[in-house]
Formats: C-alpha cells, sequence, structure tokens
C-alpha cells in the first residue's frame, strides 16, 4: 500500500524504474481505410490510474481494445508489462469491462462472475459474493442478465472484469447507466479497492469529475481521428474524499481538464 | 381470455362446427361423415390405427433424430470451417428448394420398400430448419461477450461451451416447433407414396375405398400428433432454456 500524503497535495509515488503497465508508441489505427486514430504516443506506469476523455466516436473504445489485444494498430507498436497484448491476456493479466455489458444469457450474475474465474482459473482471486455484496447486488445474486436493471448489468460487468485481479484493468464507460448515488458509491469503493493493490487502471469517462475524481492523470483525446490533445496531471492525495473534492484544487483541475476538452473538440 | 382456455375450447368448437356444418349442407355421410361415426370407427379398428400410427411415429422419431445430428454437425462444421460452409451451401440450398416429392421419388428408386427412403424423406424436411435456426444462434452472439472471453485468454472449447453454444440453445428450441412438427408430416407424407403400412398408407388406401370415416380418423390421429409435437417442443424449449422461460420475457423469443 502507498503512504498516504499528508500535505494533501503530492501526488502519490510511482514505482517508474519497474516495466511500463502500457506502452503505446506511435500508434495508428484505420478502419476500411478511414483513420480512427493517429499516432497515439502514452505510457501508463504500473500502478498509476488513468483516465481518457474525448468526443464521441474519437476512438477510445478502439484504443482500449488495442491494448487487450483484441485490434491490431495499423501501425505503432503497443506493449502490456512488456509483452505483446496476446501475450498479457494468456497470463489473465487483464480485465476489460465493455461499454455494454457483456454478460452469458443463461447464466445468473453470480454464475457469470464465477465464470470469470472458472476461465481464468486464477488462485489469487476475490470473493465473487463479496464483490458483487460490495457493489449492492446482494438481491440479485441469482437474477439472470435480462432480469437485471442496465445498471445492474454494468455492475456485474464490472465484477466480472476485476474479480479475478487483473493487473491492468481496462474500464470503457462503466459507470454510463447508473443512478448518482450508486455511481458515486462505486467510484468510492472502485478508489478503495485500486489504492491497496498496484492495479494499473485505464478508464474510459464521459464525466469529468469522474475523471479528475479517479486518475492521476487525465488525457484529453481529439476529435476523430484521435490523437492525445492534452494531458492533466492530479496532483491530488490518493484518497479524495468529500472535503478534498470541494476544494480549489479539486475544482480548477476539473475547470482545466474541461477547458482542455473544450479546445480539443474545437480544433 | 388466456391461451389455456382457448386451447380447451378448441376441439368441442370444432365438434360443433362439424355437425354445423353438416346440418347446414345437408350432407350425406359419405360426403362428411358425423363425428359420432368417426369415433364409432375409431372405436371399432383401435388395434389397426394404433399400430400404423406407431409405424408412423418410429419413422418420424428415427428422422428426426437423425435430422438432429446432421444439423448439429454441419452447424458445428459450419462454425470453425468458412471453406466448408461456402462449399456446402450450394448442396443445402438445392437440397432444400428440390419439390420433396421429386426427391423422394428418387430415394424409394433407389432403396426400393424399405423405411430408409422415409426416413430419408423426414431427415430432408427437417434438417433445415435446425441448422438455419442453429447458424443464426452462433452468428447473433453478443460480440462484446466473444471479445471478453478472448481477454480471459478462454479455449475455443470453452468459447463454444460457455458462450456460443447456449446462445444458439433459444434458436435451436424454437427450431423444435417448426421441426419436431413437420417431421409428423413428412412421415406421413413419404407413407402415402411409398408404403404398404403407416397413416399415410391409411390415407391412400380410405381414398381408395371412400371411406370417409376412416379417412377422417386418420386426420384426426395426425392432427392430434403435430399437436403433441408442438406441446413437446414448447415443454423442451422451457426444460432446454429456463432462464428464458422464467420471469417476464423481456427479449421475446427468437424467430425461427
Ligand atoms: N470494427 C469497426 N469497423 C469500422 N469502423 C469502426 C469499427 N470500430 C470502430 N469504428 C469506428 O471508429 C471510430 C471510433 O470508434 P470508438 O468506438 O473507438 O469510439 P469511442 O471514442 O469509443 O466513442 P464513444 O464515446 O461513443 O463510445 C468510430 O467512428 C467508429 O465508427
Ligand atoms: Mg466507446
Amino acid at each position: 500500500m502507498r503512504a498516504l500524503s499528508t500535505t494533501g497535495v503530492e501526488a502519490p509515488e510511482l514505482n517508474v524504474s519497474s516495466t511500463p503497465a502500457v506502452k503505446a508508441s506511435s500508434v495508428s489505427k484505420s478502419f476500411a481505410g478511414s483513420l480512427v486514430i493517429e499516432g497515439i504516443n502514452l505510457t501508463v506506469e504500473q500502478g498509476e490510474f488513468i483516465a481518457l476523455i474525448g468526443a464521441s466516436g474519437c476512438g477510445k473504445t478502439t484504443l482500449l481494445r488495442m491494448c487487450a489485444g483484441l485490434e491490431q494498430p495499423s501501425s505503432g507498436l503497443i506493449e502490456i508489462f512488456g509483452k505483446p497484448p496476446a501475450a498479457a491476456t494468456s497470463a489473465h493479466e487483464i480485465g476489460v469491462a465493455f461499454q455494454r455489458p457483456a454478460l452469458v444469457p443463461c447464466r445468473t450474475a453470480l454464475e457469470n462472475v464465477r465464470l470469470t474465474l472458472k476461465i481464468t482459473g486464477s488462485d489469487d482471486a476475490m470473493d465473487p459474493l463479496a464483490v458483487l455484496t460490495h457493489f449492492g447486488l446482494e438481491e440479485a445474486l441469482n437474477l439472470y442478465p435480462h432480469e437485471l436493471s442496465g445498471g445492474m448489468q454494468q455492475r456485474v460487468n464490472i465484477a466480472c472484469a476485476l474479480v479475478h485481479q487483473p493487473a491492468l484493468l481496462l474500464l470503457d464507460e462503466p459507470f454510463g447507466a447508473l443512478d448518482e448515488i450508486t455511481r458515486e458509491r462505486l467510484v468510492d469503493w472502485l478508489a478503495g479497492i485500486l489504492r491497496e493493490s498496484s492495479r494499473t487502471t485505464i478508464l474510459v469517462t464521459h464525466s469529468v469529475e469522474e475523471a479528475v475524481t479517479l486518475s492521476t492523470r487525465v488525457f484529453v483525446m481529439s476529435r476523430r481521428p484521435g490523437r492525445i490533445a492534452a494531458e492533466i496531471k492530479v496532483p491530488l492525495p490518493t484518497i479524495r474524499d468529500f472535503e478534498i473534492r470541494q476544494s480549489e484544487q479539486f475544482l480548477g483541475l476539473v475547470r482545466s481538464a474541461r477547458d482542455a476538452l473544450h479546445s480539443a473538440l474545437a480544433d | 381470455m388466456s391461451s389455456r382456455t382457448a386451447a380447451f375450447l378448441f376441439a368441442p368448437s370444432a365438434v360443433i362446427v362439424w355437425y354445423g356444418i353438416i346440418w347446414i349442407g345437408h350432407l350425406a355421410p359419405t360426403v362428411l361423415p358425423p363425428p359420432h361415426l368417426v369415433v364409432a370407427l375409431m372405436a371399432q379398428e383401435w388395434q389397426f390405427l394404433l399400430w400404423n400410427t406407431y409405424v408412423t411415429l418410429t419413422t418420424a422419431v428415427t428422422g428426426y433424430f437423425f435430422a438432429n445430428v446432421v444439423a448439429i454437425s454441419m452447424a458445428i462444421a459450419f462454425l470453425y470451417s468458412d471453406a466448408l460452409k461456402s462449399l456446402a451451401t450450394p448442396w443445402v440450398v438445392v437440397l432444400k428448394n428440390l419439390p420433396i416429392i421429386s426427391v423422394a421419388s428418387l430415394l424409394i428408386i433407389s432403396f426400393g420398400d424399405s423405411p430408409v427412403p422415409r426416413i430419408l424423406v423426414v431427415i430432408l424436411i427437417c434438417f433445415h430448419p435446425i441448422l438455419a435456426n442453429l447458424i443464426k444462434g452462433f452468428e447473433q452472439v453478443d460480440p462484446n461477450l466473444i471479445s471478453r472471453f478472448q481477454t480471459l485468454h478462454a479455449s475455443r472449447f470453452q468459447l463454444f461451451r460457455y458462450v456460443l453454444w447456449p446462445n444458439a440453445l433459444p434458436y435451436y428450441a424454437a427450431a423444435h416447433e417448426v421441426a419436431f412438427t413437420s417431421s409428423i408430416v413428412a412421415a406421413v407424407l413419404a407413407e402415402f407414396f411409398f408404403s404398404r403400412q403407416g397413416l399415410g398408407f391409411m390415407l391412400t388406401q380410405a381414398m381408395n375405398d371412400y371411406r370417409g370415416d376412416r379417412l377422417w380418423a386418420t386426420n384426426i390421429i395426425i392432427a392430434t400428433l403435430s399437436a403433441a409435437a408442438l406441446g413437446l417442443s414448447v415443454l423442451a424449449e422451457r426444460v432446454l432454456i429456463p432462464w428464458r422461460s422464467k420471469g417476464s420475457k423481456r427479449f421475446g423469443k427468437p424467430r425461427s
């Protein structure tokens, strides 16, 4: 566990000497000749929490899919923990929560989470029951996906992504269909468990506040073809309680992230 | 009114309509035998009817079993080999669109008066809806779900066992509603042209003898068998895919 900052201003310390969790070197991607992502350079150190914001259709999902080895860059190179993404997936180092929940329809919420463990065969896994209970789903354990609300499905989806304790967590707008209260609870809980481990996370979100609340760095992507238009460092203490979220510093960071997003869209 | 009540009302109202038509049209028993004569014949010839029903059912069920084996093997083979799928598609299309009577005549010439051509006719008629639905079931899997299993490094077998097959099951179950009912029709059809026993053969005999009562008795049996086949497939659907029949049908069920 990392030491808590006492002054409340320092960035959490990172072990920069180790291999980066994600290293993208001039990555471009086009689909059927049309350019979607252009020359992205991105290095995410182990233990970092990165937030990715940008307009709809700018290639955020595509970037995550390339990190997960589901899509090949048209040019450039992506390395996960110094290996090709395929090697990282075969080592069960990656957990993905897709934008739209991807659950097995014939299995209940609990069975879906358990199935993830069965496939990965992880010995260092969380207890599926505990995770779902933490997500406020104790009533819904034995419901099938089509019996769950959209927000409940999303929570099961996140549970499936992290239950096998992957070293790299890729979250694609995971809180989209949640109400304000559940969303805040989940964000807090996620921040909590991520702090306790050395897990690296990339979070795609449309909420600037969420990005600043959770991340160590916020990346703003330009319109399609997506490039990294700006990077905002978030030098807040790891625990960002209500007080910190009301602080001038926090609000200033939100403002500058929002400005960066607006100017990225104006280009 | 619930569909169940309506189903129960069907038999008595059919009898009433039947008598009504005879009464309105002043029809002679040779033209349209009244229900009580048909029932009397059924009571009288029940052993004969039962034997022929058994023969037809055997053909239908055997053919249906092999239709399933063929359709499932083909669907799985197509899933993993595009080349095989492209090669087989013209065959499937031709077989499916040939008039079944002409194919059946070819079969009887080749196989003679044995159960083989009749079973082949049942297979030919039944395998296509099963195959088509299974292929659709495999194709309609949420691509994100496949992606997620890929990121977990699931093996091909795990992907099939946990994602593809369960997803195809509702489609498979829906196919039975069509295919199992047609297996009865197919067996009767095959016997109608090429047999010395079975319900289909009984139809030809009754027609030659101008025995309206026997014709109607046979038809009632065939209709009952088809309804029972439908009922069984609906039941099978409930057993095979409990996660769909349980609770609300929010997503409806796949079209066959
Ligand atoms: N498989 C594909 N084939 C063709 N085009 C694709 C494919 N996947 C994505 N695209 C295109 O790439 C662009 C970026 O898509 P992507 O899903 O990465 O956007 P996004 O930033 O995640 O958007 P959103 O915020 O709406 O989820 C879009 O214009 C989309 O049409
Ligand atoms: Mg997206």
